[in-house]
């Protein structure tokens, strides 16, 4: 019977073996309570995770018998999309708390995995005082209930080196009108200062809702009436001439050769290369991003390059053909959110109350570059100290648009993406690639009902 | 003379092949010593190993290596194991349906592991073994069998029955016969899968991205994958180096079973059954 | 895979029937056992899954994660008229008659055949330096060709050009490093097979004043026909299936010039969270794949016949 025997112990052990491991359950078998949370980290960008092991520490010290497990994910917000959509599949391996962009909220909403905060938030009294109605909208549902709060918000812009529009004999300070005024000027730097790169965008899928956002709605958002959904009639728009508008800009852009060589606009660490190689050694012209790229020049950065507050410009993105008002920009952001599926919600609520609260909302804002949600860290003169752009990306706030942040959002996102990459690779004519957006919307946000023809 | 030609002209053809495939490794190896090394093959004098201390640290190497020697350790243990059992039958008995499991076998080696991930995936959530090293480690022996199997078998053929038919007599059962005979006279085979199936692991990347939760359970070729990414151009001497240090134990197993790998790949009779 | 048939050197008559029956169904069960129920639980059954999701509109995010539903054929109709899907399935086709049945499989036998005669130190250079690239991991791989084609590189230095390959000429380039890491199997394999071809046949031919090209052609492919069918379905079916290295090398990109159908199910299920497309995509990998199978063993066993 020894075959027999081996045989059965071999089955046992390998089932065994599938049997155990698995997900971590919220408590241990101990009795002691943890608490996951989950987060991003790049080598080059450590901001977030300083700023949680600061607030574990003050939260285990003030919550006695609660562990909390932070769980890095390494790599780039579409990793860390990722990452969290898998995780965020069956309650066991769910985090209990999770920092969030909140343009993924309401799809999260839609399948389960947020929980409602605004019971909490009543308690809270910072929530009233210190969030602004603005910031508070970043998380909201469909549903009009709250489901992140703020860790940080943004607005979008014109960073740029004021020696190489000087040598290009442009004006500094540099304030474009129009779209055409941003062309002429990257024509004449591609014709003057030939080292440098005119103009740099986020145009490919590498970027993921960084070419949807910085790039493609920072001016499809200018044009006139331009916008991706229609409030109104509660419908997507499907492409149109304001789409292809924007889409031409682009083409322009890397048709004249204007933009980043091909392999910089497919690499995943452009921003590093924009903020650590071209910027501070004079080779890009203009670039089209956000608040938070101080971040990489301040002390607090892995690189730091304190001059940047006197060779670099910023300035609003014009709108077109400069309508009003003028100038446009795009706010979005990241909020710390709970999981339906933990069973510790008050804990897991108490431990968002000490990520957001003022210090250390300050420690990331300060960082990370990102604008401050919280009145009173916005109020502080540490906040402002090191930074002399900040009042211009605070205000840029008065001409921001949010993106239509419903559950379809991301489907549609990818969708510009794909527009947005085939242009850049020249695969596609800006009328090719907005009608084969037109053609997928209708697939992408659940039937031709819910799209608007333009 | 014209042998003479022709023997150069087979020389001088492998030489060029030879550099062809050299080319792509050139600036790997070379980039691995130059400090500040970038992607440009512009080599230097300076010579240090800067890049590879900077990059030996715990979560950068090594920790994800050990990793990697558990997981691709034990699906090789545990496929040799299950695949030297199941060769057993199918070279020792004649089993009716034995070519068409075997042809079945080629077949399945063949299937793109990478479509059944999205079911595995979805399999390791229902049955909650999302991050569990264990199953991911059955997961991948699953995987390397048919394979596996089908290499061992032929091993096996290789093992004249005759040697056998003496511990027969003696009343020694299969599983004793497998053991104290055949399991002895096949072992450079049995190395040769088990290098092969560790081998395999060892760069397996898409199966621990997808299948493992939290970065302390990836192991190297996931990390590499991430560092790739992070560091590719940026700092692209450290990579090398990484790439190295990562690609060493591979290279030096094969190197230990070379002998004995040349006879592995005569499929020609094997197709046959 | 039944019923043992055939009794076994070591059963010496034991009657039919009974429990000596159900001895010989244990004696091959058990060995074959543990492999069947790996082999059951994780390759079967995951098929089997896959046909059942491919036919839901699950997903890992929004609300189709919580209520999916079936969905009929929507999933294939929707594939079938997807313009990303036909030109990931041109690619993959591009792709596996390229780098597997081209690249790998005329170089592996090229070398084979110039390597016969060759002297120790040629030889282990030759095998070594193949080998090597065969064995490097996929993300390793895909770093070497980074910096090659990269655009002050390697290769870019030696021909003395400036060339992006990488955004100019994707395909190519996957499909080159994939000729580069593939080929020492095939080598490997046409190496035995040679090895085995008599040596005095083929010189009885060269005495009779048959050309080297007619003695290969005539003589040499023919007796390692086997071999050959073996080798290109194992290396079209390895191919069809490679992901890592196009993942790492361009991801797909620029826009979709590299992306193969297993780069397009990724995207589909892992990037854009649309599992139950994703297994449709999926299904139809293990089709084509399936179909391929089928056409080589065709050919072996009309070979056999």
């Amino acid at each position: 019977m020894r075959p027999k025997l081996a045989g059965s112990l071999l089955l046992l052990t390998a089932l065994t073996a599938a049997g155990c491991g698995g997900g971590d359950a919220p408590e241990s078998s101990s009795g002691a309570k943890e608490l996951e949370v989950l987060y991003k980290v790049e080598p080059t960008w450590p901001h977030l995770e300083k700023m949680l092991t600061d607030a574990k520490k003050q939260y285990e010290a003030a919550h006695p018998g609660i562990t909390l497990k932070l769980t890095p994910v390494q790599g780039n917000n579409e990793a860390y999309y990722t990452k969290l959509a898998l995780l965020n599949r069956s309650p066991d391996s769910a985090p209990d708390v999770y920092f969030h962009d909140t343009f993924q909220v309401n799809a999260d909403v839609a399948a389960g995995k947020l929980a409602p905060l605004d019971d909490y938030l009543a308690k809270w009294p910072d929530w009233s005082s210190q969030f602004p109605d603005s910031v508070k909208q970043a998380a909201k549902g469909g549903d009009g209930k709250i489901y992140g709060v703020p860790i940080s918000t943004d607005t979008r812009g014109l960073w740029y080196s004021k020696d190489v529009l000087t040598k290009a004999g442009l004006p500094v300070p540099w304030e474009p009108k129009t779209w055409n005024d941003v062309l002429t000027a990257a024509r004449t730097i591609k014709q003057k200062v030939p080292d440098a790169i005119p103009f740099s965008m986020y145009s490919t899928k590498i970027h993921g809702e960084a070419s949807t956002m910085q790039g493609f709605e920072m001016l499809l958002y200018g044009t006139q009436g331009g916008t991706l959904y229609d409030d109104a009639q509660k419908k997507w728009v499907a492409g149109g001439k304001n789409f292809t508008d924007a889409l031409t800009f682009i083409n322009t852009i890397y048709r004249e050769n204007l933009g980043p060589k091909l392999s910089d606009a497919h690499n995943a660490k452009l921003a590093d290369k924009i903020n650590w190689e071209w910027f501070p050694k004079a080779k890009l012209g203009i670039a089209l991003d956000g608040a938070w790229a101080s971040g990489a020049w301040k002390p607090t950065s892995t690189k730091p390059w304190p001059e940047w507050k006197d060779k670099l410009g910023w300035t609003p993105m014009p709108t077109q053909n400069g309508e009003e008002p003028g100038a446009v920009s795009m706010s979005g952001g990241w909020v710390m959110a709970m999981s339906s599926y933990t069973k510790l919600k008050q804990e897991a609520f108490d431990f968002i109350t000490v990520a957001t609260n003022k210090e250390n909302s300050m420690t990331y804002s300060v960082s990370t570059g990102d604008l401050a949600p919280r009145k009173d860290v916005a109020a502080d003169p540490k906040y402002s100290a090191d930074n002399p752009s900040v009042k211009f990306w605070t205000d840029l706030a008065s001409v921001t648009h949010y993106r239509p942040a419903y559950e379809e959002y991301p489907k549609v996102s990818a969708q510009i993406q794909e527009a947005m990459e085939a242009v850049t690779t020249g695969a596609q004519t800006p009328e090719e690639a907005t009608a084969a957006y037109a053609k997928a919307l209708p697939s992408v946000v659940g039937g031709p009902d819910k799209v608007l023809a333009r | 003379m014209t042998r003479l030609a022709a023997r150069g002209a087979a020389n001088l053809s492998l030489l060029v092949i030879a550099l062809a495939f050299v080319g792509p490794f050139l600036w790997v190896v070379i980039a691995s010593v130059q400090p500040e090394a970038t992607l440009a093959a512009t080599p230097t004098l300076a010579f240090s190993l800067d890049n590879f201390t900077a990059v030996l640290t715990w979560e950068t190497i090594i920790l994800p290596m050990i990793n990697s020697v558990v997981i691709s350790g034990s699906t090789a243990i545990l496929t040799v194991l299950v695949a030297g059992l199941a060769a057993y039958p199918l070279s020792r008995y004649q089993l009716r349906y034995r070519r068409h499991f075997m042809l079945t076998l080629l077949f399945t080696t063949g299937l793109p592991v990478t479509a059944i991930l999205v079911p595995v995936y979805a399999m390791f959530f229902r049955f909650n073994l999302y991050g569990s090293v264990p199953a991911m480690v059955l997961f991948l022996t699953a995987s390397s069998l048919p394979f596996s199997i089908w290499m061992m078998k032929n091993f096996m053929d290789g093992v004249p029955i005759s040697l056998e038919e003496a511990a027969w007599v003696d009343g020694a059962g299969w599983v004793q016969s497998l053991r104290s005979v055949v399991g002895p006279l096949m072992a450079p085979g049995i190395s040769v899968v088990a290098i092969f199936v560790f081998v395999g692991q060892w760069g397996n990347f898409f199966a621990p991205f997808v299948l493992l939760d939290t970065p302390d359970k990836q192991p190297a070729a996931v990390t590499i994958y991430t560092f790739f990414s992070q560091y590719g151009q940026v700092a692209y001497g450290q990579l090398a180096a990484f790439s190295i240090l990562y690609t060493a134990p591979a290279v030096i197993l094969y190197v230990a079973v070379n002998k004995y790998l040349a006879g592995s790949f005569n499929f020609a009779g094997s197709v046959k059954g | 895979m039944t019923v043992a048939t055939a009794p076994s050197p070591s059963v010496t008559g034991s009657p039919a029937g009974g429990p000596s029956r159900r001895r010989r169904v244990l004696r091959w069960l058990l060995p074959l056992g543990p492999a069947l129920v790996l082999l059951a639980i994780f390759l079967a059954g995951p098929i089997l899954w896959s046909v059942y999701i491919a036919f839901t509109n699950e997903t890992l995010t929004g609300s189709a994660s919580v209520n999916s539903q079936f969905v009929g054929v929507a999933n294939f109709v929707k594939l079938f008229g997807d313009p990303n899907f036909i030109n990931s399935f041109l690619l993959t086709f591009i792709f596996v008659i390229g780098s597997a049945v081209i690249g790998q499989n005329t170089l592996g036998l090229i070398i084979a055949l110039l390597m016969r005669g060759r002297g120790r130190v040629t030889r282990s250079v030759v095998n070594g330096v193949v080998i090597a690239a065969w064995v490097m991991p996929e993300v390793v791989a895909a770093a070497c060709w980074f910096s090659f084609l990269a655009e002050d590189g390697t290769l870019n230095t030696v021909l003395g050009v400036s060339q992006e390959w990488l955004y100019t000429a994707p395909m190519l380039a996957v499909i080159l490093a994939n000729v580069w890491r593939g080929t020492a199997f095939s080598m490997l394999v046409y190496s035995a097979a040679l090895s085995e071809v008599p040596a005095d046949l083929v010189e009885a031919a060269a005495v009779d004043g048959a050309s080297p090209a007619r003695r290969l052609l005539h003589i040499t492919l023919p007796l390692i026909r086997r071999s050959i069918m073996a080798n290109l379905m194992l290396i079209t079916l390895q191919t069809l299936a490679s992901f890592g290295l196009i993942y790492a090398l361009t991801g797909g990109g620029p826009g979709t010039a590299s992306q193969t159908t297993p780069l397009y199910m990724y995207e589909q299920a892992f990037r854009y969270f649309e599992i139950g497309y994703g297994s449709a995509i999926a299904l139809v990998m293990l089709v084509i794949g399936a179909l391929f199978s089928l056409v080589y063993l065709r050919l072996i066993k009309t070979e056999d016949a």
